[in-house]
Formats: structure tokens, sequence, C-alpha cells
């Protein structure tokens, strides 16, 4: 009795000694601790599991239907993908409503009246948005019906000012989260009326902010988790 | 009379008693006046430091590292670190600096950066009311249009140049209608019945560009015609008889509310900012003594 009672007073000074540290080593430090990603993993899996997974899918490879993204396939909507840019992103989420929010810029809907909140931009036709993905699906490789559709979207991806935001390579600015039109993994599907749903009604994709609802070592342990388990695949 | 004074035991332990305080007061101090609050333990892991209680954020920090010398924290030397902390830490008493010294009264820069901050901490008050499902599906009712696609309509919109006002000209619609209903092509009925393209319409139109074009009458017979329907002969504001002929009608579309919500959500909390951004400002004015120069009022 009073041994495992022992047992059980040392466990949880071990733990808070362990949190103590992940807090306290710089976050990209801590991630070449083996000791530190291994107790990550061990706070980061349940919670993942219970808070993240609903949306981001249960092996975390994302759901097109939220919009959800990949968490552990290496790309990134949201900086390079340090410790510390996947923690603020979890700590204050992307256009959560948290004013320390990632909120910089929404996909306009490009055949609404007005396609965009913050600034004018021009409607386009719907014989256009097809060009449009048309062009982008060219671009990974998948050979358009009409090769034609295709080079008239090439030059609409100019003129409608697409680059403004996924710049003019299409590799997409993880500064304000405009994805890559380059994708292995779209948060909104690979197909073409996917994609022309998205460039027809845009997106403003959101991911809850958790700081104040989960411990901050458990949210330093899911950013560990998923930069670790990111470069490694 | 005897004078009341202290026995001697008395004294003694109020002398200690003194001692002690003025010991523990000498100590509080010290504590005071030499406190420099610099015990790492206590700064929150979101934070870098903290400089008189006022934190300076770690991803502010790693930001800088980045900019000042493309490094990451596990790349940047020591040297790199301190001197950006420095840097840092010198800017925020810097700052406190230029507060004393009113430099928001003074430099425009400052004034606009100050402006800035006021107005997201409007945004920081905003994030304390968050809008209900039921309160968004209002707003999403209210503002239908924004979440409706653009209407755009392709269609041929004839006269007759014979008798453009005329019974004539009216007949020779109503007579290319019937063709056209019966799946004539369209430039054989054009030749057919000396009817021709009025030039209004040129190509896919826009709802509100065909409507500025046609005028309210015939836009809004030209917008209930399905694919493929002709309209009967019109006369329009122009004193002229038309005839519709729809080849493709996209009209407005409203997105379901579940699929266009997140924008709902957006643009609530753009209105909502700019509401509580209004009310403050009202607030401050109210409150502020404002004199207007008479030869000046606008
Ligand atoms: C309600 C659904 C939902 C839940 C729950 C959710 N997310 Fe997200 N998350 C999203 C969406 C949607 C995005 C993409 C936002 C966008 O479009 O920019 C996202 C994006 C992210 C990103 C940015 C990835 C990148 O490429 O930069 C991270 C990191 C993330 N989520 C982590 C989490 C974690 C960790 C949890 C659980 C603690 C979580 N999310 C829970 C919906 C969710
Ligand atoms: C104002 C910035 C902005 C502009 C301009 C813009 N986009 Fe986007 N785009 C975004 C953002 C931000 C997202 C991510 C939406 C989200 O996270 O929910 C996005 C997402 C997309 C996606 C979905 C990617 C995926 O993984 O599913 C496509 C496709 C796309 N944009 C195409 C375009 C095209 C084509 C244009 C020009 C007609 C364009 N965008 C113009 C900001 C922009």
């Amino acid at each position: 009795m009073l041994f495992s009672l022992v047992v059980l007073g040392v466990r949880a000074a071990q733990r808070r000694h362990l949190e103590d540290r992940i807090l306290s080593t710089w976050p990209e430090t801590a991630a070449l601790d083996p000791e530190l990603v291994r107790f990550a993993g061990s706070l980061a899996a349940p919670a993942l599991a219970s808070h993240c997974a609903g949306c981001h899918g249960g092996d975390l490879h994302g759901d097109p239907t939220h919009g959800a993204p990949d968490l552990i396939d290496g790309e990134w909507l949201y900086g390079e993908g340090r410790v510390a840019d996947i923690e603020q992103t979890i700590s204050h989420g992307i256009r959560s409503g948290d004013h320390r929010s990632r909120d910089l810029a929404d996909m306009p809907g490009f055949v609404l009246q007005n396609p965009y909140r913050r600034y004018r931009i021009a409607s386009l036709k719907p014989s256009e948005i097809r060009d449009l993905a048309a062009f982008i699906l060219q671009m990974n490789g998948r050979l358009p019906a009409d090769s034609a559709a295709a080079a008239r979207g090439q030059a609409l991806y100019g003129s409608a000012l697409c680059y403004d935001c996924h710049t003019a390579s299409a590799q997409g600015d993880p500064a304000i989260g405009a994805p890559s039109l380059r994708r292995h993994a779209w948060l909104y599907g690979a197909g073409a009326e996917q994609i022309s749903d998205v460039i027809a009604y845009g997106r403003s994709g959101i991911c809850p902010s958790w700081s104040g609802r989960l411990p901050p070592a458990t949210i330093r342990a899911i950013a560990i988790y998923l930069h670790v388990r990111s470069g490694a695949s | 009379m005897r004078v009341s004074r202290w026995p001697e035991s008395g004294r003694l332990s109020l002398l200690l008693w003194a001692a002690g305080a003025l010991i523990g007061l000498g100590a509080a101090g010290f504590a005071l006046f030499t406190a420099k609050g610099t015990a790492t333990s206590t700064v929150p892991p979101e934070y870098i430091a903290t400089v008189n209680q006022r934190p300076v954020y770690l991803s502010d920090y790693l930001d800088q590292l980045q900019a000042q010398f493309n490094v990451t924290m596990e790349t940047a030397s020591v040297e790199q670190r301190r001197k950006v902390l420095d840097d840092m830490i010198r800017e925020e008493l810097f700052v406190r600096r230029g507060l004393e010294l009113d430099e928001p009264g003074i430099d425009p820069d400052v004034r606009n950066a100050l402006v800035a901050a006021v107005q997201s901490q409007i945004a920081v008050d905003a994030t304390s009311q968050t809008p209900t499902e039921a309160e968004l599906a209002a707003f999403y009712r209210q503002h239908l249009e924004r979440y409706s696609s653009i209407g755009y309509l392709l269609a041929a919109d004839l006269i007759a140049p014979g008798d453009p006002s005329g019974a004539k000209g009216a007949e020779a619609l109503a007579a290319a209608g019937v063709a056209l209903r019966a799946g004539r092509p369209l430039p054989a009925v054009l030749a057919q019945f000396g009817v021709a393209e009025s030039g209004l319409l040129a190509g896919e139109q826009v709802y509100f560009a065909a409507k500025l074009h046609l005028g309210d009458t015939l836009f809004e017979a030209a917008r209930t015609l399905q694919n493929g329907q002709v309209s009967a002969p019109i006369r329009a504001q122009d004193g002229r008889f038309h005839l519709l002929y729809m080849i493709a009608n996209h009209p407005p579309l409203p997105r379901d509310f579940a699929l266009a919500r997140n924008q709902v959500y957006g643009d609530y909390r753009h209105e909502l900012l700019l509401r509580i951004g209004d009310r403050e400002f009202k607030y401050l004015e109210d409150k502020a003594d404002i004199h207007i120069n008479r030869a000046y009022q606008p």
C-alpha cells in the first residue's frame, strides 16, 4: 500500500519535472532531445485523438470535408514547420476570433458579387473559373481535357491577381496561409469540381484556438510531436 | 506618584522588537529598490522575457532572429541570441521612455502606430463576443446576396428594323418567336423574318450590366426566362418592340448556410469590429472637449 503510494508519488514528480522541462527548454531544442520527444508523444497522442482527430482525421492526414490539412506531411500553410510556428497556430488558431490568431487573408469567392471582404476584387465568369481550374490541374501534371482552357486559365491567373496571394510560381505564401497550388494534399479535394468550387465561392477555414483550453505543456508537446512526425515522413 | 515605566525585561524585548522591525524593513526596502524580476522561472513559456512585468513574446523573438540574422533558434549563435534579446529589452525600455516624453503627441509615425494599436485592441474586445449559430444564421439571411453567385445571361435581343415600333414589326417578332420555339436556329430565323439583333447585348453579360443595357422592363422579362425560352414581343422604354431569346441564364444562386458558414463568421466579425470601433469613437468623442474653429466649420 505504502509502496504503491510512493511509486505513484515518484511518477507524478517525474511527470511534473518533464512538464517543466518541456516548457523551459527552447522549443526547437526540445525537439532534438529524445527523452522530451518521447514525453511529448505521450502527452500529444491522447490530446490529438480527443481534440483534433475529429477535423484532421484519426491518422492526422487531413479531411477535405472540413478543409483540415494533413498535419504530418511536411507541407505547412503557416510558417516553415518550426515548433514555435506550429505552437503559435495551435495556441491561437486560424481565423478563430482569438486576436492573435492567424487571420491575414482568405480565399476570395470569384463568382460572388463582392468576391472579397478585405479589398475590391472583380468577379469572374463561370467559364473563367473552369479555365482556371484546368490550368491548376495542368500545373499538377494532370492533362486537362481542353488545353486551350488551361492556356486561358494561365493568363487569368495573372489578370485575376491570383499571384497576389499564391505567388507568381503558385508555391503559396506561408506568411498569410495561402496554400501552394502545386500540392499533393489538397485542403478541399483534388478534383476539378472541388477546385472550381473553391475558386467560385471562396474559403475561410477555421482552426479553433487552444490556449486556455489545453495546458501549455500539452500544446508544446503537440507542436513538438507534429514537428518530429512531419520531418520523419 | 509612580511614573509609569517599562520593567527591565519589557524594555529589552521592545528593543529587540524594534531592531527586528528595522532589519525587516531594511531587507524589504533593499529587495524593493534592487528588484530586477529577471528570475527565469517566473517567465511564462510563451514569453522570452518580461521587462517591468511586460511580456516580450517568444514568437516575436524568433521572428526577429529570422529577420535580423536569418537564423532559427537552433542555428543562432549565443551572440546572436543575446544581441536580439538585448535589442528587444532595449526597445521595451525606450518605448516606455518615449511615452514619458510624450512622443505620441509629436511624431506622426508614432501616432499612426498607436491608432493601429487601439484598433487591434478593439479586435481583442471583439474576441470575447462570440456569435451563436443562430446569430450567424440570421446574419446570413440578412445578407443573402453576399453569399450568392453573380447572375449571368447570354441572350439575343431581337428587333424588327423595318417597323421597330409598329404593329407590323410586332407581328414579325411574334412569327420569329414561333420559329425559335420550334427549334429553328437563330441565323435562319433572322434571315427569314427580317428581324435583327438590337446590339444591346453583346455576348455573355453580368446581370447588372444587362439591366443597364436593356432597361428595367426588358431585363425583368429576361431574368425569368429559362434556357431556350423566347419571350412575347415586349414594348420597351425605348418605344420599340423587342423579342428576347434566352440562350443561357445563370441566375444568382445563394450558397447553403452550412457551406458559407465560415465566411459568414468572418463577415460577422469584420462588421462587429467596425461597430465596436465606431462605438469607441463615439464614446471618446462624447467625453472629449472638442472645439472647431467657426471659420472652418465644414
Ligand atoms: C473544427 C475543426 C478543427 C479542429 C477541432 C482542429 N483543427 Fe486544426 N485546422 C482546422 C482547419 C480547417 C485548418 C486549416 C485552416 C485554413 O484553412 O487555413 C486547420 C489547420 C491547423 C494547423 C495548421 C497546419 C499548417 O499547415 O500550417 C495546425 C498546426 C492545426 N490545425 C493543429 C490542430 C490541433 C493540434 C488541433 C487539436 C488540438 C486542431 N488543429 C483541431 C480545423 C480544425
Ligand atoms: C487574397 C488572397 C488570395 C487570392 C487573391 C487568391 N487566393 Fe486562393 N487561397 C487563398 C487562401 C488564404 C486559401 C486557403 C483557404 C483556406 O485556408 O480556407 C486559398 C485557397 C485556394 C485553393 C484551394 C487549395 C486547396 O488546397 O484546396 C485554390 C484552388 C485557390 N486558392 C486558387 C486560387 C485562384 C485560381 C486564384 C485567382 C483567381 C486565387 N486562389 C486567388 C488566398 C487567395
